[in-house]
């Protein structure tokens, strides 16, 4: 039978190899910043109000200057970046955004056309 | 929970084909409800919180106190001039109101307000509001739910009334069956869910919707009231009331024969097993929330794979979504239940074991933490972004026609408020408590059931490995993608 003194050092012998166990894996892996995206970024949006090639993901690092240019093949209502929610207008292309990365997060920056649908052109992938 | 952008699947197949597109106006005005994605938990905290896990259990196991201490409740009643104060007639009556209330403002903004759903009180107080904030408040303060119950306010009023006519209690044909048990509020949980996320067809379900569901949802409350009696109904059929007062067995307040009384932390749960349909109402609480998680992630080829399949056979895109969906929650539901199956099983082969039947309902409480670390970890900033809806904008434009009641409706949500780390860590923690106070509760509960403790300890091992199994597998959902 273990004495509380035993129970008590065993625990905290737990909670002092859990601390260096998060220690060694965080410095481990904290250079995230791979293959972030730099500079302006084109999207090119077609006659039907969709990406070309898909919608594309875009990584940045927190603090990053996001910097887009959305060609549209036609005017639409306008370009809305969700989370930061900035809408700008589409009736002359380019749409152009320059804004800096405050929040990390997944956004989906989104087309609202004008026949008053709705579509995602692009995903910003913002690391912390 | 509840992000329209999951149809991007169908979105992708609409725009593939432009008949389709036709087909499926809906899709393309899907808004998001959530403007802010969380990052998947990186793959050093994944590491880290699994061996966090691993380190716990062990630790846990050879540290472990040798006699049962949370079977017995030890409800204690609070002063008197308390549960005066607490449940006097007049906040019955206010709490009653309150209820009745938003009911009823659920379905007129359901009914008449913008089809909008980010902007549609319905939509945000129903699945965020109520089906998550209620949770919370369960845990914390006890059942609280009941006082504000539309259905049994409005129950207690019309037998309030009959007796008064007639003199007499309302006849009950039915006695309410004992094999029910929590039956019903497995059913009810799993449609709520399937409205949810699934209903809508690849979109969130409309306001239009839910209201119509909240109608069909009164109806079957009040002809079961009518059948078995309205509190008898209430206290052990109504969804709600079984889903939260299954969290409220957590905490320390419980309200019995019109008193507020007082327990130990968890010395509530183990009684609440004894009923049947427990396990299956905490393992289905536990599949829904994984298959949330898991439908943007990990599961999201299969379902897209049986989506493709079942449009190829002819079916339409949203019911091709909603066919596809419904499998694939099942399966979740299949695979969640499989595994405590498992780990029953496992402790059935310990000598001295109760029948499978019976073990399986002994232990069924110990997953309840579980179930709240799953909703906390995938809900927990959807929930904080949408209370900023509900008390700035909803609260002054509930029908989103452009009223100002309060003078807030011009607020919107600051995605800024937690940072991923943030996010990282509580989702984590969450995931780590819960496990740690399931295998108290479990390891509790086999000395009750188990004549000597090494026994008891050897039918532990196993359900040491089914919880693992849980936290590992939230775990690994958080580190796909998020809900």
């Amino acid at each position: 039978m273990q004495s509380r003194a035993a129970r008590l050092g065993l625990i905290a012998a737990v909670v002092v190899a859990a601390i260096v166990v998060f220690v060694v894996l965080k410095s481990n892996n904290s250079d995230t910043s791979s293959d972030t995206a730099r500079g302006v970024q084109v999207l090119n949006v077609d006659a039907t109000g969709n990406p070309v090639g898909g919608p594309k993901t875009l990584t940045y690092n927190k603090g990053d200057q996001i910097e887009l240019h959305v060609n549209l093949a036609k005017p639409e209502d306008e370009v809305h970046v969700h989370g930061y929610e900035i809408e700008k207008p589409a009736e002359h292309s380019p749409v152009t955004f320059s804004f800096p990365a405050k929040l990390d997060g997944e956004f989906e920056v989104e087309v609202h056309r004008s026949d008053k649908t709705e579509g995602p052109i692009a995903t910003l992938h913002v690391n912390p | 929970m509840m992000r329209m952008k999951r149809l991007k699947l169908a979105i992708g197949l609409a725009m593939a084909s432009p008949i389709a597109a036709l087909l499926f106006p809906d899709v393309a005005s899907a808004h998001a409800l959530v403007g802010r994605k969380d990052l998947p938990v990186p793959a050093w905290l994944f590491a880290w919180g699994a061996s966090l896990v691993l380190i716990i259990s062990f630790a846990l196991l050879s540290v472990a106190w040798t006699t049962a201490r949370l079977q017995t409740e030890g409800w204690r009643a609070m002063p008197r001039w308390f549960s005066t104060a607490v449940l006097n007639p007049a906040t019955q009556v206010v709490c009653g109101l309150i209820g009745v209330g938003l009911f009823v403002l659920v379905l007129y903004a359901g009914f008449r307000g913008i089809e909008d759903p980010t902007q549609n009180f319905s939509i945000i107080f129903v699945f965020y509001t109520f089906w998550l904030g209620m949770v919370l408040l369960s845990a914390l303060f006890g059942n609280v739910f009941r006082a504000f119950n539309p259905w049994r306010a409005i129950g207690r009023v019309i037998s309030g009334g009959f007796r008064l006519v007639a003199g007499e209690s309302a006849p009950t044909p039915f006695t309410y069956p004992d094999a029910f048990g929590r039956w019903p509020a497995v059913i009810g949980v799993l449609l709520f869910v399937w409205l949810e996320l699934i209903a809508g067809g690849g979109v969130a379900p409309t306001p239009h919707k839910v209201a119509v569901a909240t109608v069909i949802y009164s109806v079957i409350t009040f002809a079961c009231m009518a059948l078995f009696g309205a509190d008898e109904w209430i206290d052990r059929g109504e969804t709600f009331n079984s889903y939260f007062g299954m969290f409220s067995q957590l905490g320390p307040f419980e309200v019995r024969d019109g008193q507020v009384g007082r327990r130990k932390f968890l010395t509530g749960a183990p009684q609440w097993a004894a009923i049947p349909g427990a396990a299956a109402l905490v393992l289905t609480s536990i599949a829904v929330t994984s298959f949330d998680g898991a439908q943007e992630g990990v599961l999201s080829g299969a379902i897209r794979w049986t989506f493709e399949r079942s449009s190829d056979i002819g079916f339409s895109l949203p019911d091709s979504f909603r066919i596809a969906n419904t499998i694939w929650l099942l399966i979740t539901l299949a695979v969640v239940s499989g595994l405590y199956w498992l780990g029953v099983q496992g402790m059935h082969t310990v000598r001295g074991s109760p029948p499978v039947k019976e073990l399986g309902r002994s232990f069924a409480h110990s997953l309840i933490p579980i179930a709240l670390a799953y909703l906390v970890a995938h809900y927990f900033s959807a929930f904080l972004y949408q209370e900023q809806a509900q008390f700035t904008y909803i609260l002054s434009d509930p029908l989103g026609h452009g009223s100002d009641l309060f003078g807030t409706a011009g607020g919107g949500i600051n995605y800024g408020i937690v940072g991923s780390n943030t996010v990282w860590y509580v989702q984590v923690a969450a995931l780590v408590i819960g496990h740690v106070v399931a295998l108290t509760l479990a390891h509790d509960r086999a000395l009750a059931v188990y004549d000597n403790i090494r026994h008891a300890s050897r039918s532990q091992y196993f359900m040491l490995a089914v919880m693992v199994g849980f936290t590992c597998f939230g775990l690994f959902l958080l580190s796909q993608a998020n809900a």
